[in-house]
């Protein structure tokens, strides 16, 4: 599937309704006195590509290690497939496939080695592993030791081992971090391959334009608590600000000034400099989903 | 869940393909099986040949002959009791010579006179004065056969057929403990070092080495690296993590045991008691190694903590030897169970009063295992 315009098609079928496969309701999750996560309340439907966004220290990967079982939460409720967690998590193992923020691979085995243990785990045939190398571009590199890897290389290969058993979820903590730019839009690509048939994917990333270009629907996460969770498109659309940067000329002086279209004194002023200055340039700024991030997680500071 | 064979052979798999791809590990255990074959081949010639020391209390005729007798033979001395060291009225002789002691005087008797089956002559008429002690070290008395168709002859040459005996036969091991340790004060490094000794040493190393300290560094290895949570989030179990875990090193441990035994000690090899101890020590000390590595963050405050329950281990025991304080911390040990009984098993001489201390260690190395078993389920693998 190609990107148009650099945004990916969504498919019509995601446009329906689906059934919710996570569901998290006021988790809390405490360090001691440190609350990383604070009633975190939201859902996640099957076959969607959800962004989870926030600054360093949000709550993004405890949230995420408590979904794959790595962390009991204080409280609240925390449902997989339906599924409770941790209750269940026995039941829920085989339906995800997580791809931590660092490298969990073994050093000492070649690339091949490593997922061919892992295919050995999940019953899987043998040729998968053939089909996942070769999917990720590292079918040349396969029987080095992964210590001889590019940081790249583990990166790819850490995915390649995360979707070789076609799981049904697929937590992904920044997976195109190290990636070269061809790499990144390979994963991008695979990645809107596996929403296509039907793999519900929770990426967590500070790309922004990734976000927009991939995620389905995106929440934002800041000191633990949720900002808001809505499409790309949306966010957007909702908060963006109408700006207009001018520059204009007075006593052979090049003055620059930004304006808010938004306040009625910087409207008014827009037109006084419009009708009394000598304008030399005038441009409106787009809004990008980066600038609503940092509005809404700025404010959440605030 | 009941561990799956499939599971456990592929998890069993990948330990061993990470041990071949590990040279340092495979060095230290082919070191260690090396030591074994140089000190098989090193093995001392024969035992130096037993010594009767025969001691009187008084000087008699009788005495007098026995020494006539002996003259010639370099492996009899006859010599007064005051000639001889003495702890508590107990006589010390070298270590593997026996002893023959003379107390009191000359009155009559049969000779040689009719012991019971415990050794004791019995109903003893009234006119008996001495009293003749056999010792012999071991639990074998026919060891003293050599010296009695020597004694007999010339007891019997000076009283006729009668004399005033009563006859008791007891091995030295049954001397008081000072007595025992007073002996092992005089006694060189070198007559210490048996080969059921050195056998112990070799076995407790190899046991700690690749029950303990492997299981600390692979798993500690595989916990910083997040190889843990990856093969956990799999559909293989912590059980069946775990349980391969302890599979791979109690085999890779018992392995070379059972080549050091082989090599150092073959007799040994077929007594029950030593694979009951070794199996039951190498299973405590891949728990204690589970507990470590699943309380430590990092492979090398692993690391530091293995050493330091090798030292801490070695400081108790040398503890409980001077402050009786000590001595429970050291019972609660199961190294200090372990370690007699695998001397004892190799010397293949382990006495019924021991059972109990093989109880002792079960329960220990039960109670480390299901701390282990538990502490790896709710944070070993995260």
């Amino acid at each position: 599937m190609r990107h148009v315009f650099g945004f990916y098609p969504t498919s019509a079928l995601r446009l329906l309704p689906m059934p919710d496969v996570i569901t998290l309701d006021q988790l809390v999750v405490r360090f001691g006195r440190f609350v990383a996560v604070d009633r975190l309340s939201l859902s996640v439907r099957k076959g969607e590509l959800f962004g989870f966004l926030g600054p360093n220290g949000a709550g993004k990967t405890t949230t995420i290690r408590v979904l794959i079982g790595g962390r009991t939460p204080t409280s609240g409720r925390v449902e997989v497939a339906g599924l409770r967690m941790p209750q269940q998590f026995d039941r829920i193992k085989p339906l995800f496939g997580y791809v931590p923020d660092t490298e969990n691979h073994i050093e000492e085995f070649s690339g091949r080695e490593n997922l061919e243990l892992f295919a050995r785990l999940y019953d899987i045939p043998r040729s998968e592993v053939g089909r996942v190398l070769a999917k990720l571009e590292l079918s040349e590199a396969a029987d080095l030791p992964v210590r001889a890897y590019s940081k790249g290389m583990r990166r790819k290969l850490l995915i390649a081992r995360e979707i070789l058993h076609r799981p049904r979820i697929l937590y992904l903590d920044e997976p195109t971090a190290n990636l070269d730019a061809h790499s990144t839009e390979l994963v991008r690509r695979m990645l809107r391959e596996l929403v296509a048939n039907g793999t519900t994917v929770f990426i967590t990333t500070h790309d922004m334009q990734e976000v927009e270009q991939i995620c389905d629907r995106v929440a934002i996460l800041c000191r633990g608590r949720l900002v808001e969770c809505d499409t790309p498109t949306n966010f957007v659309t909702r908060h963006a600000e109408r700006k207009v940067a001018v520059q204009y000329e007075r006593s052979g002086e090049v003055l620059r000034e930004q304006l808010d279209l938004d306040v009625e004194p910087q409207r008014e002023r827009l037109a006084h400099i419009v009708r009394h200055e000598s304008c030399v340039r005038l441009h409106s700024q787009e809004f990008q989903f980066e600038d609503v991030f940092l509005k809404l997680t700025g404010q959440a500071y605030t | 869940m009941i561990p799956r064979p499939r599971m456990l052979a592929i998890l069993i798999g990948r330990e061993a393909r990470r041990l071949r791809k590990n040279p340092s590990a495979l060095l230290l255990l082919g070191m260690l099986t090396a030591i074994a074959i140089l000190l098989s081949m090193s093995r001392p010639g024969p035992k130096p040949q037993m010594t009767c020391w025969v001691v009187y209390e008084e000087a008699s005729p009788w005495t007098e002959l026995l020494k006539q007798r002996a003259v010639g033979n370099a492996r009899i001395h006859v010599v007064p009791m005051t000639e001889v060291k003495s702890l508590s009225d107990r006589r010390i002789y070298p270590p593997h010579d026996c002893a023959i002691e003379l107390v009191g005087q000359v009155s009559n008797l049969p000779v040689p006179p009719e012991p019971d089956s415990a050794g004791q002559v019995e109903n003893l008429p009234h006119e008996y004065k001495i009293s003749v002690r056999f010792l012999f070290p071991g639990n074998d008395p026919n060891v003293l056969a050599p010296f009695l168709q020597w004694f007999w002859p010339a007891t019997a040459e000076h009283f006729g057929s009668t004399a005033p005996f009563a006859v008791t036969t007891s091995p030295i091991t049954g001397a008081s403990r000072a007595a025992v340790m007073e002996r092992l004060k005089q006694s060189s490094i070198t007559e210490l070092m048996t080969e059921e000794l050195v056998a112990t040493i070799l076995l407790i190393i190899v046991l700690f080495v690749t029950c303990c300290h492997l299981q600390v560094s692979f798993t500690s290895q595989d916990r910083e690296r997040g190889t843990l949570t990856a093969l956990a989030l799999t559909p293989a179990s912590t059980t069946e993590l775990l349980l391969s875990r302890y599979i791979f090193h109690l085999a890779l441990g018992w392995t070379v045991c059972a080549a050091i035994v082989g090599i150092l000690l073959p007799t040994a090899f077929v007594h029950p008691t030593l694979w009951v101890t070794l199996a039951l020590a190498s299973i405590g000390l891949v728990s204690v190694g589970t507990v470590m590595a699943s309380l430590a963050r990092t492979q090398s405050a692993a690391g530091v903590l293995s050493l330091c329950y090798m030292l801490f281990g070695g400081v108790i025991f040398y503890l409980a030897t001077k402050f009786s304080a000590f001595g429970s911390i050291k019972d609660a040990s199961f190294e200090s169970h372990s370690l007699p009984l695998l001397f004892l098993s190799l010397k293949q001489n382990v006495p019924l009063e021991k059972a109990p201390g093989l109880a002792n260690l079960a329960a220990l190395v039960g109670t480390w295992t299901v701390a282990a078993s538990w502490i790896f389920r709710q944070r070993g693998w995260r």
